[in-house]
């Protein structure tokens, strides 16, 4: 089950991202009681994102999402508790990152770190380059800034 | 008065009776009882007539004691006053020599008081003459003191204001060096708020990037992540 989630889940890449998505969600379960002879995916045509609900039309088909409404419930519920245990990084950084350097972070964290990060991104461009870091209680400063701190500091 | 008469005379003879009309009878009574109270009247007329004479000759005679009275009062109050009179006389005769003496001796007793006071008087004038050499002779030691301790104070100034002056100048000295130190972290602050912003701008985003990725490769080797 996790696979299915990790494959739904891995368009969220940052914190609003995550955000957005538990909206989505919020609705899904508010959707699934209506109309229960309907798809769900049908019922939610035109509410949520297209290609979330792509997801849930292609699960529908493969039979791994659930019939009856109270199950679907209980689907989303795992879900939802899947998200919420995926670990956020904070990561400060000097410039507005596009959403295929985006990706690339998503991707360098599967790869290296091996697990799946929300990626709690803040712009500051006082840092003047580089990052700082912070991580399940540890912080860690590699910007340029703190850089030309030590080579002037040490004038 | 006539009836009885009739009838006494006629009862010699033989007794006739007679008889008076009621009106005869009441006449009667009224005359008597006029008569009566004209007397009673007059007897009490007399007496009082009486009485009265008696009461002013007691009166008359009260009157000549009274005056007999007075008169031997008068005799016994002049007599009083004569004594009394010859009383004041001495009396006023001894006070006004006992006020003689009195004056005489206050006089006396004036002149003494007032050789006292001379006598007070120049031995006070001779004091004060000997208190002012004393306060002269202190106050010039005094003075002479004081301007022992002007010219040790000043001395002692002088070189307390020659140390604090090298102190100030100390201070300022190193007040300088801070200041100048602070110029220069100043500067060295503003050097690197240039130089941030211009390699800031002079960075493009591809080089943001691969430095991003420098460093979490650096945070991994680190154990951060």
């Amino acid at each position: 089950m996790e696979e299915i989630f990790e494959k739904i889940s891995q368009k969220a890449i940052t914190k609003e991202d995550l955000v957005f998505l538990l909206e989505q969600l919020s609705v899904i379960e508010k959707e699934i009681f209506t109309n229960p002879k309907n798809l769900l995916s049908e019922k939610l045509k035109g509410k949520i994102d297209e290609s979330l609900r792509k997801e849930i039309e292609k699960l529908e088909k493969e039979g791994i999402l659930p019939s009856t409404p109270q199950d679907q419930i209980s689907f989303f519920k795992e879900f939802e508790n899947f998200l919420f245990k995926i670990p956020t990084v904070k990561l400060e950084i000097a410039f507005e990152p596009s959403n295929d350097f985006l990706v690339e972070l998503d991707k360098w964290f599967k790869e290296k770190v091996k697990r799946k990060m929300i990626l709690d991104i803040e712009i500051n461009p006082k840092i003047i380059g580089g990052v700082k870091i912070e991580y399940q209680g540890r912080w860690r400063d590699y910007s340029l800034e703190k850089e030309m701190e030590k080579f002037y500091g040490g004038i | 008065m006539v009836f009885f008469l009739k009838k006494s005379k006629n009862e010699k003879d033989k007794e006739i009776s007679l008889r008076f009309s009621e009106e005869f009878w009441k006449r009667m009574e009224e005359m008597i009882e006029n008569e009566s109270k004209n007397t009673v009247k007059e007897i009490e007329r007399k007496v009082i007539q009486e009485l009265i004479e008696e009461e002013k000759k007691q009166i008359l005679a009260f009157r000549q004691k009274l005056e007999e009275l007075v008169k031997e009062q008068s005799r016994q109050v002049l007599a009083f006053y004569q004594k009394l009179e010859e009383k004041r006389e001495d009396f006023e005769q001894v006070m006004k020599k006992e006020t003689l003496e009195f004056i005489q001796s206050l006089l006396k007793e004036k002149g003494l008081i007032l050789r006292e006071i001379k006598e007070i008087n120049q031995s006070l004038i001779k004091e004060r003459e000997e208190i002012l050499k004393e306060i002269k002779a202190t106050g010039n030691k005094i003075i002479e003191e004081l301007q022992k301790k002007v010219f040790q104070t000043l001395e002692s100034f002088s070189e307390s204001i020659k140390s604090k002056i090298s102190e100030t100048q100390k201070a300022i000295e190193e007040y300088k060096k801070e200041k100048l130190e602070e110029i220069d972290k100043k500067i060295y602050r503003m050097i690197i708020d240039v130089a941030k912003k211009v390699l800031g701008k002079a960075i493009d985003i591809s080089t943001h990037e691969k430095l991003v990725i420098e460093a979490l490769e650096k945070a991994k080797k680190e154990n951060v992540l």
